[in-house]
This record gives structure tokens, sequence and C-alpha cells, in this order.
């Protein structure tokens, strides 16, 4: 009930505060309409969400096999043989970050960077019931324990580097834009949270984590994104980033690659407004 | 109302249990790199068995308890039971039951956690009964030869607690049918017993 609660009142306000977003550059610009330089910085935030469009990873081998279709007969039906466990898969990442964009060739082009925090949370959990861990094994006893759930959440720094790009007329109130752009990330903390079916059994927690592949402390992505502005000076703009590529290994314990497709949502403000608002 | 409350909880304890077997119990299939329509070999206890009876395919199934042993005057008694796939002219297959025992003298196993003693024993067939049932139909064999081999037996224990024994091995082979040659062959198997699907004479 109380998540419920919670949930909507981060809705709401999410709502309210996309809404402003697009507010903001349509009040402001109305005021100030003024030439543009050629060749001049905008300052801005940015925030993101988005969700995996493919993901490429291993299953640590000490979890038990618990495939959805359990018998050969259904796999004659459908000619389709699977080799990997079945096990539900959760990945949601999202990002925060301020950067400067260096605007020229009459506002059409432009090259930002900044700072970007992301989070990437992954979770594995049974289609079933529970996950089965093999903790240990001997001569004559093997050791399962029962898991909930496994979740890792890594936070990271990254140093975006976007080049974008309005193909029509730039000084317009609402404009589409490209972007191309990569992130050179820095792993900064990894959190894991592993969820006992039987808490007397969290005394094995170390021993699970100790089977866990680190993850790389670095990666790259290389991604492209298509997007709107609004505001002539101001900017309020909202992209879809379409899938690209990473570049490392083991972006979490459990994930040696992905793409993701998702949503950002920005606003910037030119430089010259700031100076000139101050004078 | 006391008896209410415990006919309640005893249902709920009765729920618990059966739901705890389940994800044991069942049977996984993981196809075999090299020939997709068996079973690869494990040594998880997957409930899941398979072979080759000459072109056809001998397979455990999630509907039918796909191992039983009983140990009786001496003698062990290890059945696999399951279907085996008989193809047919239009592509399709037809299905048959089909039980496969084993049946050799083996030390006294009083508990099925005695049956991890099997591990790594080989069994002469031809020293040993076989039985093969179709549809509930023995089939009259003799002149068997072959192998049974208990590669790894391991006593599971969940979160602690005993649960049941992991036999896992291979077996081939072949024998007369009316005095036609028969083979088995590629056979591997990866099965939990416990006390449901164990008994002692």
């Amino acid at each position: 009930m109380i998540k419920t609660v919670k949930k909507i009142l981060i809705m709401s306000g999410l709502t309210v505060f996309i809404c402003c977003l697009f507010m903001l550059p349509i009040t402001i610009t109305a005021q100030n309409v003024e030439k543009q330089p050629d060749g001049y910085w905008r300052v801005g935030l940015e925030c993101g969400k988005s969700s995996p469009f493919e993901v490429k990873g291993d299953i640590p081998e000490q979890i038990r096999a618990g495939n959805q279709v359990s018998d050969y007969h259904d796999y004659d039906y459908y000619y389709y043989y699977p080799k990997n466990i079945e096990v539900n898969r959760e990945h949601v990442s999202w990002l925060a970050g301020i950067k400067a964009e260096y605007a020229f060739g009459n506002g059409h082009f432009g090259i930002a960077s900044g700072l970007r925090i992301s989070g990437l949370r992954y979770s594995l959990s049974s289609p079933y019931k529970y996950l089965l861990w093999k903790i240990a094994q001997d001569d004559v006893y093997t050791d399962y324990v029962r898991l909930d759930r496994i979740c890792q959440t890594n936070y990271s720094l990254g140093l975006p580097v976007e080049l974008r790009i309005y193909p029509r007329n730039a000084k317009k109130f609402v404009k589409h834009y490209f972007k191309i752009g990569a992130s050179f990330n820095c792993l900064l903390s990894t959190n894991n949270d592993i969820k006992f079916y039987d808490k007397k059994m969290e005394h094995y927690k170390n021993a699970i984590e100790e089977k866990f592949v680190s993850p790389s402390p670095f990666n790259a992505n290389i991604y492209s994104s298509y997007g709107i502005h609004l505001g002539k000076e101001i900017h309020a703009g909202m992209e879809i980033i379409l899938p690209g590529f990473v570049v490392g290994k083991n972006i979490n314990s459990f994930v040696q690659s992905y793409s993701e497709l998702g949503i950002r949502f920005s606003v910037d403000v030119p430089l010259y407004l700031l100076q000139k608002q101050k004078q | 109302m006391r008896q209410y409350i415990l006919l309640i909880m005893t249902t709920l304890l009765v729920f618990c249990a059966c739901r705890y077997g389940e994800e044991l119990d069942r049977t996984i299939f993981i196809a075999d790199e090299d020939d997709h329509n068996l079973p690869a070999y494990s040594e998880w206890g997957y409930n899941a068995f398979g072979a080759k009876y000459e072109r056809s395919y001998f397979l455990s199934s999630n509907n039918i308890t796909p191992c039983k042993a009983v140990y009786k005057e001496g003698i062990l008694h290890f059945s696999l039971h399951g279907y085996l796939n008989l193809p047919e002219v239009n592509a399709n297959s037809r299905q048959q039951q089909m039980s496969l025992t084993f049946s050799f003298p083996s030390s006294t196993k009083e508990t099925y956690q005695d049956l991890q003693k099997l591990g790594e024993t080989d069994i002469d067939l031809s020293l040993c009964t076989v039985e093969i049932k179709r549809d509930n139909v023995a089939v009259e064999i003799e002149n068997v030869s072959g192998h049974l081999i208990f590669k790894r037996t391991q006593l599971l224990r969940i979160d602690g607690v005993e649960n049941r024994v992991i036999l896992s091995g291979t077996f081939d082979m072949s024998f007369f049918n009316n005095n036609i040659p028969n083979k088995i062959s590629n056979g591997r198997f990866d099965v939990g017993i416990n006390d449901d699907f164990y008994s002692f004479e």
C-alpha cells in the first residue's frame, strides 16, 4: 500500500516536473527573443531512464536449471531446444547529469560534454518459487540454498561526448535533432542484495558474493538518439535513446554486454543569457 | 473452533510441503548438444533420463515419476519410467509407456540415503536381470550384455536439510528379442530418489 502511494507521488511529481520543464522555454523565451551569436556555450541538466533492448550474459553456474518447458515432448513439438537456464531477469538503468554544449554553425551543430551519474540495477529470480544455488559440494554432500532473488546495482560516473545536429532551421521554437555520442564510464560502487528464501541461511551471503564475477571498473557505451527541443533560447528537450552498444566486458556480474532503449529529458540555457541576467 | 484452526494449519503445512517438493520433483530437460533428442548428461538431479532404443528414443517425462528403487531380499531393483517415442510414416511420433528395470545384488540399503554408496559402481548387465515393459507388457529379452554405471551419487541438502539422493550415470545394453538383436545405447540418467520413491523390504 505504502509502495503504491509512493509510486503515485513519484509519478505525479515527475509529471509536474516534466510539464514545468516544457513550460519554462515558452514563458522565458517569450520575454527574451534576441539574436543569437554564432558560436556560444549552453549549460544544462539531464535525466533519463532506460530498459534493455538486448542483453547478453551467462547465468552463474551455481544456479540449478529450472527451464519453463520441462518436457522433451514440448521441445519436439516446437522444434526448440534451449540450452540456457530459464531465469527471470530484470534490468533497469537511470542517469542524471550536467553538461555544457558549444553550439556553432548558426546553432545547427553542437558538441557537448559533462558529467553523468548512472545506475544499473540487474536482478535474477526464478520463474517458479525460488532459485537453487549450489553453495558447497564434497564427496558425500551437495548443498543448495534457496534464494528469492539476487540483485546487483552498479553506480558509475561517466564522461559523455556528444555531437548534436538540427537538420532544419535551428531558430524555430520546435526543432528536432539527431545525436550521436559516447560515454566513458568509471564504476563508483557495487551493491549486492541477496534475498534468501529461508532467512536463517543469510550467513551464506558472502560465500555467494565470492562467486560473482567482478564488474569491470571501466566501460564505454556508444549510442545515438533522436529528440525534440522546445524553445528558442532556453531548450527543454526529450529524446529517445536508440539501441547502441557497450565496449568493455562485464557490465555487471551477470551481463557481458547489452544495448538499451531509453528516454532522456533535458533543459539547457545559453550562457550569454545567464550572463545578461547577472548584469 | 480449535479443530478448524488445526485443520487449516495442517492443510497449509501439507500445501507448503508439496510446493517445496515441486521444484526438485520436476523433470528438467536440457538438450544434449550432439543429439537434441536426448537430455545432456548432468549431475544436478534434473529427474531426466534418455537413451536411444534402436532408432527411437526412450525418455523421461514430467507426467511420469522417472525413477524408483526397491531393495528386496538382497537385490536392488532400479527402474526408469518414461515414454518410448516411435517414429511413424507421417513424421509424427507415437508414444508408448515404457519402463526399464535393472535388478542386481547389492549390499543392504535400508534407507534412500544408503543409495549414496552406489557411487562409481559399474554393473555388468550380463550378470543381472533386466526387465523391459512397453505399455505394461513385458518384452521377452535374453542374452543381455552391457553396463549400468553409477558415475556419481550425491546426498542433497536444501538449506541444510537432507532432501534426496541424486544418482547420475550411464547405461548401454544389447539383447535379443525373439531372436532378433536389439540395442539401447547412449543411455544417461540424472535422477533424485527420496523416501517417496524408495522401498526397503
